[in-house]
């Protein structure tokens, strides 16, 4: 058989792998996988071609770029990459459009692979520059990155912290207006626990609003569409707390988002000097923290909550315009490259450091970026690892294949493109139908019960890959992840995990502040 | 088909409702949709149906207060839209307070103006130009538009179906319309009551899988162009310079020198490295440790003389140095080694312009002598029949990457020696580096020698006959001794008063010193030499000189 005809085959068989993986494993991230993999094939690389290992990997990641957005998205269990547009996506499921989302991912992950198939290939020149110019600068560049991280947790409680109580009917405007509070919402109040004291001050501080001050509560009375409300009921009660209380809440966001980057941090000074799982799998230690925070925080959010997936709608266009696409696509490439090119930045960071860059904010916009993004950061770190002239090796999986495979020619890198071309239309063709299915299927099972499996499976995972230890880092590590969920801070801070002992390290001072936490 | 009036569309709606093809709330949303149209039908003044013909009056310049451009213009479309007839949900201030606080999506939920999509406000308010001068009241466009919107959807044929990818219905006159993202009813507007989901600009998953199938095309061109770039091209090493540093090259030529290897400190593996010439310069190729390890157990390894074809990137140092690494299995070969059989005897008067260096040669002979520098290399002597030798040079490293000398199974044996011809300047003359420990191929094991027992005057009278034969010479005298006599000397014995040389190899079996009278027993092996013969006691051997009594005194 033709020997590229076989490359792109097995990498084919990759993708088909992957997306296998990705609708039975949820929460699987794809660089376990590939450990994995990797793990398995070491012993026999002496009788099956490292290049074609190569070809199966280049399509098993192409794969998962498009395709692990099926897992985040139905089955709440995302990774670092989905993570950051976990919410926007959940928004869609619970309107019935969790195709549609895994959709708009999928058109992202199109533009990322269609990217790194035609811009790549003429930019050897100008990103080999690139390094020489950033690599002595990337232990400040990390700093920087963490200090937008830290004084971007800004307050986001402010006025938030509203309750919605009851809604009473517009034949009480008239009382309201003439300054009085009506007795039936003392009366419904009071169902509620809330006894308005002699002090309640009734005041009408904006045309559709009134408020009861009473204390340290703020009732707010807001007059609202018919569209939001039962017939007959116009006015929707809200209780706030006071002032003081709010700018409290509001802290309690920046203060949580500050405790999320510190106990994550500490866990990733812990997971770097130390070896907690058995040796042989050391090389899989950062597994159970990244299920942990990600994955396992997000599955028991989702079991609390006690959400009822909607019957989802297939829809068979999608609401996104050509431009949104384009300045979406741009901007989740540049950030993606940003994140495949710069150590220890993972798209997360790289999509919110993208977003503020170019002022970009819209659900789809989110969503489309963080499928572009993750893609370009999987599958573009792979380019280029093999790209002539570079071979930069970022992230696990330029790490896992240069354990077998060292790229040489131009002739690797044009069959891994090659492939990366057909693997990424074949993964969107199945993502097409694959969440089509899903979507159809998903109303049937109980979310709760659907979750709690995939928590069985994730934690099966972890325990026949890292043993009783390794499982215990992950149960350390979905609690920090809870944090920020609990509190309303960003999930972002969570990436300290290897952002801080990386930066440390390439500062020179990783093992000095090992020590000085007791680690070494 | 003549178009429905809204008093038809009404009358069937109902009967639909009444034949129980519609629910209850599809029939009211209806019919309170029919009813925003009437108004909005009826309201539009028929100078602004009329279009652009009619030259609108120039209304007075206003100047707007700096940051409040938005305000004004929310507020005079809010009135314009009242002075059509058009009734807002919310009180007018409260309107233009709603848009300007809140965000688009709040607005599409919070904001109803009867039907009328306050996309058209922010289209209003974000394309029309407020930059100078305000003009109170909208644009021709703005009020095409508005008309556009609020024109009765009366031109549905029967039964169409807009927006509707589920529900099925036979009624006429009216609009079923199912959000295409959601799935819930619009009531026919442009963006979706409940999802917020555009109706109009949509992208369908025919125009996504075409674009898709787009990187198949690629993905072809692609494989393509790796077909071009199979085969790299041949780089001249002497052309090579600093521009091209990095790159990916591919040299064909001769390994210059001997080659070395530095050992991994944990593993049986190690960097090969050796010197390629092509004839115009100088290269060194490295294979890097991963690589070499399956050379080493393959035994494929390069030697001295070997012509190579490898590629990697090309590494330019200071002062010209260049460097590629060898990082693949397949971008190494060693080219098919072609030796020539010659004998010791071509080799030995050769000088320095008989041969290239890095001749190819297979020699044949017996070992007969061998000599070790100390952690570099086996010196080994081949000698023909006619005691003439050559060395044969093993470094170490040889040894380490194809397997170790076996000096045992070579001790005396005759072997064939295939290796590359190196000019030994300090001795003047050839010696030969073969590749592999495997190329010193033993064609017979040793055998003992058998000594002819001849008396000096039998020996010299028919030399030429005894020449590369074994002789055995009792009670010999020694006649004359160079230096300290220990491995050149004369004897002669009671048969002749002639003489013959006694050459004594290196770590031969021999008492010595001698000195002069000292009667011996020699063995050796009868040589030429610049026209006479002599015996030489060889190393490695049964061969030997023995004092038999000291004449000449001494020890």
């Amino acid at each position: 058989m033709n020997f590229y005809l076989l490359c792109i085959l097995v990498a084919i068989a990759g993708t088909l792998v992957a997306a296998v993986i990705s609708c039975i494993l949820p929460g699987l991230h794809v660089y376990n996988v590939m450990g994995f993999v990797v793990l398995f094939y070491l012993p026999v690389m002496d009788s099956i071609e490292p290049f074609l290992m190569l070809m199966f990997l280049a399509g098993m990641v192409t794969g998962f770029g498009l395709l692990f957005t099926i897992s985040s998205q139905y089955f709440s269990a995302p990774d670092d990459t989905t993570a950051f547009y976990f919410m926007p996506t959940q928004k869609y499921l619970m309107d019935g459009r969790g195709h549609e989302s895994a959709m708009l991912a999928g058109i992202g992950g199109l533009i990322g692979i269609f990217g790194l198939v035609l811009v790549l290939p003429f930019s050897m020149h100008f990103l080999q520059m690139l390094r020489e110019l950033v690599s002595p600068h990337t232990h400040w560049l990390l700093g920087s990155i963490m200090a937008f991280l830290l004084i971007s947790e800004w307050p986001r409680e402010y006025g938030r912290g509203k309750i919605h109580l009851f809604s009473i009917g517009k034949e009480h405007i008239s009382l309201l207006d003439s300054g009085r509070i009506p007795p039936i919402l003392k009366i419904l109040l009071l169902e509620k626990r809330i006894n308005l004291g002699n002090n309640a001050a009734l005041s009408k501080p904006r045309s559709y609003e009134w408020e009861i001050l009473d204390g340290r509560r703020l009732i707010i009375i807001h007059r609202i569409s018919e569209k939001n409300a039962e017939a007959g009921m116009e006015l929707m009660v809200l209780m706030r707390t006071s002032k003081w209380i709010r700018i409290g809440e509001a802290y309690k966001s920046k203060a949580a988002g500050w405790l999320t980057f510190g106990l994550a941090s500490w866990l990733g000074m812990l997971v770097f000097f130390k070896t907690l799982v058995p040796p042989e799998r050391a090389f899989q230690t950062l597994m159970p923290v990244f299920v942990g925070l990600f994955s396992v925080s997000a599955i028991i959010l989702a079991l609390i909550s006690k959400v009822k997936i909607p019957k989802q709608h297939l829809a068979k266009s999608y609401d996104i315009k050509g431009v949104t696409i384009a300045q979406s696509g741009g901007s989740g490439f540049l950030s993606g490259m940003f994140a495949a090119f710069v150590p220890a930045v993972t798209p997360g960071i790289s999509a919110t450091l993208g977003g503020n860059a170019t002022g970009l904010r819209d659900d789809k916009v989110f969503i489309i970026t963080g499928g572009v993004n993750r893609v370009v950061y999987y599958v573009g770190a792979l380019c280029l690892f093999l790209l002539p002239l570079l071979h930069l090796r970022r992230g696990g999986m330029a790490i896992n294949v240069n354990l077998f495979f060292v790229p040489q020619t131009v002739e690797q890198y044009l069959i891994i493109t090659a492939a990366v071309a057909i693997c990424g239309f074949i993964a969107f063709i199945l993502l097409l139908f694959t969440s089509k299915f899903i979507a159809k299927v998903v109303e049937k099972f109980s979310y709760q019960t659907l979750n709690l499996i995939v928590l069985f499976i994730v934690m099966s995972i972890i325990f026949l890959m890292t043993g009783f230890m390794g499982l215990m880092l992950m149960l350390v590590a979905a609690m920090i992840g809870l944090v920020p969920v609990m509190w309303n801070s960003r999930r972002l801070n969570l990436l300290a995990v290897i952002l801080v002992p990386i930066w440390l390290n390439m500062a020179g001072v990783g093992a000095q502040i090992a020590e000085l936490l007791g680690l070494v | 088909m003549a178009a429905l009036t809204n008093k038809d569309k009404m009358e069937r709606l109902t009967k639909a409702y009444e034949d129980g093809k519609i629910t209850k709330d599809q029939y009211l949303r209806n019919v309170a949709k029919f009813r925003t149209e009437e108004v909005a039908t009826q309201t539009i003044p028929e100078e602004t149906k009329q279009g652009a013909g009619e030259p609108a009056a120039e209304p007075p310049a206003v100047t707007i207060p700096p940051g409040k451009e938005k305000n004004v213009k929310v507020a005079e479309y809010v009135d314009r839209l009242i002075s059509l007839g058009l009734k807002p949900s919310f009180k007018r201030d409260m309107l233009i307070t709603h848009y300007l606080e809140f965000d688009e999506s709040h607005m599409q939920r919070e904001i109803d103006f009867n039907g009328i999509h306050t996309d058209i406000m922010k289209y209003y308010v974000e394309k029309e130009d407020v930059s100078d001068t305000a003009k109170p009241g909208p644009s021709q466009s703005l009020v095409n538009e508005i008309q556009a919107m609020t024109e009765p959807v009366e031109t549905a044929p029967r039964g169409k179906i807009i927006h509707s990818e589920d529900i099925e219905t036979d009624v006429p006159g009216y609009i079923i319309s199912e959000c295409k993202s959601c799935g819930k009813e619009t009531r026919g507007r442009n963006h979706c009551p409940s999802c917020g989901a555009d109706q109009i600009h949509r992208i369908t998953e025919k125009q996504l899988v075409a674009v898709a199938s787009v990187l198949l095309l690629l993905g072809v061109i692609f494989l393509g162009a790796a077909g071009a770039y199979s085969e790299t091209e041949i780089s001249v090493i002497g052309e090579l310079g600093e521009t091209d540093n990095f790159r990916q090259i591919r040299v064909v030529g001769k390994v210059a020198d001997l080659i070395d290897f530095y050992p991994e400190k944990y593993e049986d593996t190690g960097t090969i490295r050796l010197l390629v010439n092509d004839g115009t310069g100088d290269i060194w190729v490295k294979i890097v440790p991963a690589v070499s390890e399956k050379y080493i157990r393959d035994s494929y390894i390069p030697g001295f003389g070997d012509m190579v074809d490898c590629e990697g990137s090309l590494f330019v140092g200071d002062d010209g140095y260049l460097q590629i690494k060898i990082r693949d299995k397949n971008l190494f070969r060693i080219m098919e080694r072609v030796y020539t059989e010659i004998t010791i005897d071509d080799l030995v008067p050769a000088d320095i312009m008989a041969f290239e260096v890095g001749t190819q040669v297979t020699v044949s002979g017996q070992i007969q002598g061998n000599f070790y520098i100390d952690g570099f290399a086996y010196i080994l002597d081949l000698a023909d029949d006619n005691g003439k030798t050559v060395s044969i040079f093993i470094p170490d490293v040889i040894g380490q990457l194809t397997g170790e000398l076996d000096l045992d199974e070579i001790y005396l044996a005759r072997v064939r020696v295939s290796g590359a011809l190196e000019w030994y300047e300090s001795a003047q003359e050839w010696e030969i580096i073969p590749a592999s420990t495997a190329g010193i191929e033993v064609v017979s094991g040793y055998e003992a020698d058998t000594y002819i027992t001849l008396t000096l005057d039998q020996l010299l009278n028919d030399a030429e006959n005894y020449s590369g034969n074994y002789v055995e010479i009792h009670n010999a005298s020694v006649t004359w001794i160079y230096g300290n006599g220990d491995w050149l000397f004369s004897i002669s014995d009671s048969s002749t008063n002639n003489e013959i040389s006694v050459i004594v190899d290196n770590s031969a079996n021999a008492s010595v010193p001698f000195y002069v009278s000292d009667t011996v027993n020699i063995r050796g092996m009868v040589i030429p030499y610049e026209g006479e013969f002599e015996i030489k006691i060889r190393a490695m051997s049964s061969d030997y000189s023995l004092r038999l009594s000291e004449m000449g005194g001494g020890a």
